[in-house]
């Protein structure tokens, strides 16, 4: 099941434990992203009227980080790392076989809200290359069977 | 402390007060400083980078933005050296690579020389991020659009790129955009801008549209609560105050 869209209240609720003011803006999708994985509209203009800000402000900011998204995200957010040291050890393959498992590109989520696949640049892990993170977990060293293994245990 | 500071501005000396924005000392001495993100009734952003000149403290010499630059004391300011000519031909080059069917910007790289590079093959926009009908919006109290995502994709649009609520089809963003990138159209008593629909109030007098119906709502709105006059177009006002005017003198 994708995360489900919040209601009214919980926004209020959520919103209730800022103070009502302009700054506490960012602080406020960030909470909203951490429990929903992503920003949904309604949450979005509830915040705009909560800090008595434009909502053109909010979906500025909202576009604007990376760390902050409008469309749903997956209960687990897969990150294959495409950087160079990851790619030379043949993260195109592992990244090929996530996508031959889950059915989804990168960008994508899968149809029932459990993985969303994401590639980035640089984990920060080049000697354990090449890394997948899967949540906050870290997974280095991953072949196609390896990951397919490692899909199958975290799917059940 | 005197408030009047004295300047060197390419050799002639010019008067300015103190925290005094450059660009307004230049053009109050008749210098010529191309602009196309600065604009008289709004707070300077800098985004254009074409009013650069060359300040002189003493300690050491800068290209800045005269439109954001407050004179603090004594200056020496070059409009026309070298460094800035070339700063403002590279501005230049790199928006005429984006914007070559743009009369506007085609004007400006012909003053100063600067012809297209054919290896700078941009896509082409209509729009300049100069951000004056973002900053027209807020100053009307609406800040009914922004700017939405970053760098290339960056773009001004209204919340969730759905028809915006807080707009009231004032059309000021149209009337500030130096390209005239923005749609307004009307008939049939309606304006249509960013994707929605105002009606329009017609002067009782001379039967000219002249706002919306909801700009008049939103005046209505605001504290304290403004005399809103609907009937008469500023023009048919001016004209009936002056007739009511003359009529009670004589």
């Amino acid at each position: 099941m994708l995360p489900k869209e919040p209601g009214e209240k919980e926004v209020q609720e959520l919103c209730a434990g800022h103070p009502q003011h302009p700054g506490e803006l960012l602080a406020l999708l960030l909470e909203i992203q951490e429990i929903y994985h992503y920003l949904p509209p309604t949450a979005m203009k509830e915040v705009a009227r909560y800090l008595a800000v434009p909502e053109s402000q909010v979906y500025a900011v909202a576009t604007f980080y990376k760390a902050l998204t409008l469309k749903p995200q997956g209960k687990k957010i897969i990150r294959i790392c495409q950087g160079t040291a990851c790619h030379l050890r043949g993260s195109s393959e592992v990244l090929e076989t996530i996508k031959e498992v889950l059915g989804i590109a990168p960008g994508e989520t899968t149809t029932d809200g459990c993985f969303t696949l994401e590639t980035v640049n640089c984990l920060g892990a080049c000697a354990l290359a090449p890394v997948v993170m899967i949540g906050d977990e870290t997974h280095g060293q991953m072949t196609p069977e390896r990951i397919r293994k490692l899909l199958q245990e975290v799917s059940t | 402390m005197s408030t009047k500071l004295e300047l060197k501005v390419n050799d002639n000396v010019v008067t300015a007060e103190r925290g005094e924005l450059l660009l307004d000392v230049l053009r109050r001495a008749g210098v010529l400083v191309p602009t196309l993100c600065e604009h008289p009734g709004l707070e300077g952003v800098g985004s254009c980078r074409l009013c650069l000149v060359e300040v002189n403290t003493g300690r050491r010499s800068q290209l800045v933005a005269s439109c954001l630059y407050p004179v603090e004391g004594e200056l020496t300011v070059l409009t026309d050296s070298p460094r800035v000519n070339e700063a403002r031909r590279f501005v230049l080059t790199l928006l005429l690579a984006r914007y070559s069917d743009v009369q506007l910007i085609e004007e400006l790289a012909r003053r100063y020389g600067v012809k297209p590079v054919e290896r700078l093959q941009a896509e082409p926009a209509d729009c300049l991020l100069c951000l004056r009908c973002v900053r027209a919006c807020a100053a009307q109290g609406n800040g009914a659009i922004a700017t939405c995502l970053r760098g290339r994709e960056k773009r001004v649009s209204p919340p969730f790129d759905e028809p915006p609520a807080d707009c009231v089809g004032c059309g000021a963003c149209a009337e500030v955009c130096p390209l005239g990138a923005i749609k307004v159209e009307e008939g049939e008593g309606k304006r249509r801008i960013w994707g929605r629909e105002f009606t329009l109030v017609h002067c009782q007098s001379c039967g000219e549209p002249f706002a919306t119906r909801e700009q008049f709502d939103y005046l209505r709105k605001q504290p304290p609560d403004l005399l809103v006059e609907e009937e008469l177009c500023p023009r048919c006002r001016k004209l009936d105050q002056a007739l009511r005017i003359s009529g009670s003198t004589t």
